[in-house]
Formats: structure tokens, sequence, C-alpha cells
């Protein structure tokens, strides 16, 4: 039996008495369970009779295998009892000094359930109309950006270095008169502007022909990763042999036979699949646009307390996604944060934010979906059962049997909600 | 002899649980040198009840050897003591 009361930032308080029949249970439990590991002389392992073990050990000894088992029983029962939808651990508060073997006694558990959602404003939001068709410009620039990655290296017979230009040349460095360890190569290729090289070395070697040598004068930077560099100034002796000069082809026909793609052979072609494509992503972006906000304005206007421990809970789940990705690289967590440029505070941090925003948002999904009476039809979930099972290559049966249909029919309603959500949006000009 | 020189102490085994459970026979060591008659008598002193039947045996002492060193476990008798229906021992209390 228990009773319920409700406090303040999503908690409940449960008084659950335990009657004296349920707490000898307990101690039967508790007995059963350390029985096998209790050795006492003049008894094989696990065949104590309980009475000599009470008299060697005392009743007490028992008395935490039995509460937990007993609190654990009583407290699950109490959840069902009050249909309370739970999300985090509860906190247990027992007297000891009330219990005893053939007395019941009462405990209270405090704990975090989920938040109730007032929902504010979410039908019918005013959003601003997006642009949605591919303007020819854009198409040009993608053509364009096609010709430059398809550009070749062209030998350049007359002329100079210039900027954009790849230099293929030997290079001697020396600090203080002396040559130093990885200061010199024979036909180093690079493109002149690419930053690949000390500031100032490659600006200097602008204007050389081909053939020429040159001294390059310039000083390492105080940051430079050898340490018995940085900071000293260098003289580069440098012979330049070839000069070499992008190419970008020219749009015709051939260029776009050479691509290779099915079913596209002349640039009008071309053209269309691009302006299909960049189309696609467009309603692509613009879906997510009026996902982002649509589900971003809706939470802001509802109101709800959530519960410290449903964040946490969340945030930790992210947490361990990341890791996992981290895994697949062969990372550490760590390592993985140090080449990702962060440090673990600013990632926790980050995680907590995402935490609650997505533990809110999914909330306010769920609130929207009872509000609007969203179900999913068993054919719904049939589909979704595919759809799933093809992402993970799993046929459909064996997919069936791995997953809780409650878990597919919950996907089926959220991304129902969401479709609601956008379509109830009110595009304004 | 005195009724507390006579009975050592009870011999709580799991044998010994079986035999009380069962036959409602206790398990004691007792002084080597006292007879059946003598180990029942004190047994009816020190803890009220009835006894029926004394069984006795001696226990013939094992060998122990601890590094180097030759020894012996105590010699000791042991009384198997029936009692009458309805009696019992609370120490054992099984």
């Amino acid at each position: 039996m228990a009773k319920l009361d409700k406090l303040s930032g999503s908690k409940v308080r449960l008084e659950i008495e335990v009657t004296p029949e349920e707490f000898t249970h307990g101690l039967d439990h508790a007995f059963d369970k350390v029985k096998d590991d209790v050795e006492v002389k003049g008894f094989r392992k696990g065949k104590v009779p309980r009475d000599v073990y009470e008299k060697k050990y005392g009743v007490e000894s028992l008395y935490d295998e039995a509460l937990n088992h007993v609190v654990q029983e009583t407290y699950i029962n109490a959840v069902e009892e009050h249909q309370v939808e739970v999300v985090a651990q509860p906190k247990i508060d027992l007297d000891i000094a009330k219990v005893g073997p053939g007395k019941g006694f009462t405990y209270t558990a405090e704990v975090a359930v989920k938040p109730e959602v007032t929902l504010g404003e979410y039908k019918g939001l005013p959003f601003a109309k997006q642009m949605d068709t591919v303007t020819d410009a854009a198409v040009d620039a993608e053509m364009e950006q096609l010709l430059t990655q398809n550009a070749e290296l062209v030998l350049k017979e007359e002329g100079t270095l210039e900027q954009g230009n790849t230099a293929v040349f030997d290079f001697e460095g020396f600090v203080d008169g002396e040559a130093f360890e990885g200061g010199s190569a024979k036909n180093h290729e690079m493109e002149i502007g690419s930053g690949q090289f000390i500031p100032g070395f490659e600006d200097q070697m602008i204007g050389m022909a081909t053939g020429e040598e040159k001294e390059v004068n310039v000083s390492f930077p105080e940051q430079y990763q050898a340490e018995n560099l940085a900071g000293k100034d260098a003289m580069f002796k440098v012979k330049l042999h070839e000069i070499k000069e992008k190419q970008t082809p020219e749009l015709n026909d051939e260029f776009v036979k050479g691509l290779d793609k099915e079913g596209i052979s002349t640039v009008e072609e071309l053209r269309q699949e691009t302006k299909e494509k960049l189309q696609n992503e467009l309603v692509e972006k613009n879906r997510n646009a009026r996902v982002d906000f649509a589900v971003e304005k809706a939470t802001e206007n509802a109101e709800m307390d959530i519960p410290q421990e449903m964040i946490v809970d969340e945030k930790n789940r992210l947490i361990d996604n990341v890791k996992q990705q981290a895994k697949q690289y062969n990372l550490e967590l760590d390592m993985y944060l140090q080449l990702t440029g962060t440090n673990k505070e600013d990632f926790e941090a980050n995680m907590l934010k995402q935490a609650e925003k997505s533990v809110s948002y999914n909330l306010v999904i769920e609130a929207v979906s009872k509000e609007e009476d969203i179900k999913a039809t068993e054919e719904e979930v049939e589909q979704k059962f595919e759809e799933f099972a093809a992402q993970y290559n799993m046929p459909v049966d064996q997919f069936k049997a791995a997953v809780n249909p409650s878990a597919i029919e919950q996907e089926v309603i959220y991304r129902k909600t969401i479709d609601f959500l956008v379509d109830s949006l009110e595009i304004t000009e | 002899m005195l009724a507390s020189e006579i009975i050592k102490r009870p011999i709580i085994t799991e044998k010994s649980m079986l035999l009380v459970e069962k036959e409602n026979k206790y398990t004691f060591s007792v002084d080597k040198r006292a007879n059946k008659v003598q180990i029942a008598n004190a047994i009816e002193e020190l803890f009220k009840v009835k006894v029926v039947k004394v069984n006795t045996m001696n226990v013939t002492p094992k060998k122990k050897r601890v590094g180097q060193h030759q020894g012996f476990k105590p010699q000791m008798t042991k009384a198997i003591v029936t009692l009458a229906e309805g009696s019992k021992i609370e120490i054992f209390s099984a």
C-alpha cells in the first residue's frame, strides 16, 4: 500500500508501507541468497541451517539484503499502483531503527517523474516564406566549381611564378650557416598560396623564372613545432625547376562525357541534373528549417518543469554516443576531444545544453501528439518496420523479433506529430 | 563429578543437527571418565529434560602436522543422548 504526494519540480513522494509478512519474506529471500557463501564449522558450504546462521551472525546481517529486496518489490508495486511515470532512480528514505523481524514499517521514496507539459501556442505559428526555386546563378556557380575541381596542371613554358601556380623546386635550408634536419628536399611540389611553408617563403618565390636560383630569407614563427628552430632566422637556397599552372577545362559536351555520368552526355543535360540536385537539396533544407522552427517555437511557448535527472540521463546518453563514435576511429574520448579542439568542460556543457533541448523537444512533441490524438495505424508501423529493417540490412521478421513494437509505434507517432506541426505553420509572404 | 564437568560442549554439525531433527538425539562432547548413567543424569540436571538412552563412543585422535612438528587433535568422547518425546534442548533449537 502506498500514498502519493506531489512535490514541486516534477517530483513525487511515495509513502510505502511494508507489512510484517512482506518483510519476513524479504528475510527469507536474503538468507537464500547469502547461505551459499556462508561457512560455519561443522557444516558444508551452503548447508548451514537458518537458526545456526542467525545465532552466529545475527538476524541484522540479513537486513541489508532483505530491505533491498523488499523496497525494490514494494516500490515497483507502488509505482504501478499510482501509474507514476518514473524517469530516474528514487531517493529512498528509511528509518532503520523501526525495522525488526516480524515487524512492518513504512518508508518514503522521492522520485523524479515525467513532467506535465502545459502547451502554449503550437498550431498555425507564422513562418516567413522560404525561397524555394533554384536560380540560374546558383547552377552557374555549381558548374564553375565542378570545372575548378577538374582543373589540370599544365607545364607553363614561359613567364614567371605567380600566385596559384604550382612550383617544382629543390631547396636547402640553413640556420646560422648550417644545414638542419628536414630543411632540404629535391623536386618538391607546392602550390603558391597554399600556405604549406613558413609565412613569407612562398611570397618571396613569386616572380621566379624556370631554372632560376634564389636565396630566400625567412624567420621561423615563435610557435613552430620543431622547438630548436622556433623563432630563428633561416636562409633557403631555392632552385626552381618547373612551373605548372592550373588550366580549367572548357565546359562543353566533350568535358561532360569525360565525367562519365550515366545518361548525361551534353552540357544541357548536366545543367538540368545539377539543377534538380540543387532543388532537392533546397527542399530538404527548407523542410529542416521548418521542422526546427516549429518544434523550437512550440517548446518555447510550452511550460514544463523538467527534473534535472532527466536531463543528466540524456546528457550521459549523448556522451556515450560520442564515445562510441570516437571508438570507431580507435580513439579515447579525451583524444577525440583534443582533436576536435574542445576541452572536457566545454564539451560537457555543450552536451548538457543539447540534452536539455532534446528532452524538452521530446516532451513537447509527446504532449502535442496526446493533445491532437495522433496515433499510429498498424500499416504505418508495419511500413516503419520494413524501413528500419532495410536500413539495418536485416530480414523484416528478424528485425521484428529484436525490436519492441511500441518503440516503433512511438517513432511513427513522433514523425507524424512533427509533420502535423510543420503542416500547421502559417506561411507568410 | 559435577554435571558441568561431565558435559563439555554440544557438537553442532550437519550430522548432529540431522539427528536432532529426525530422532530427537542430541550430541555432546563429554569427559572421557564419565559413564553413561552419569551422562544421563548430568544432561537431565543441566537442561531439565528426560533422557531415554545414552550412546557413547571414543573418538580417536587424528594425527595433525604443523610444519615439521607432529601432534594430535585432542581425544574426546562423544555421547549421543536420546531424549524422551517432547523434551528439547534449546541450544540446538532446530
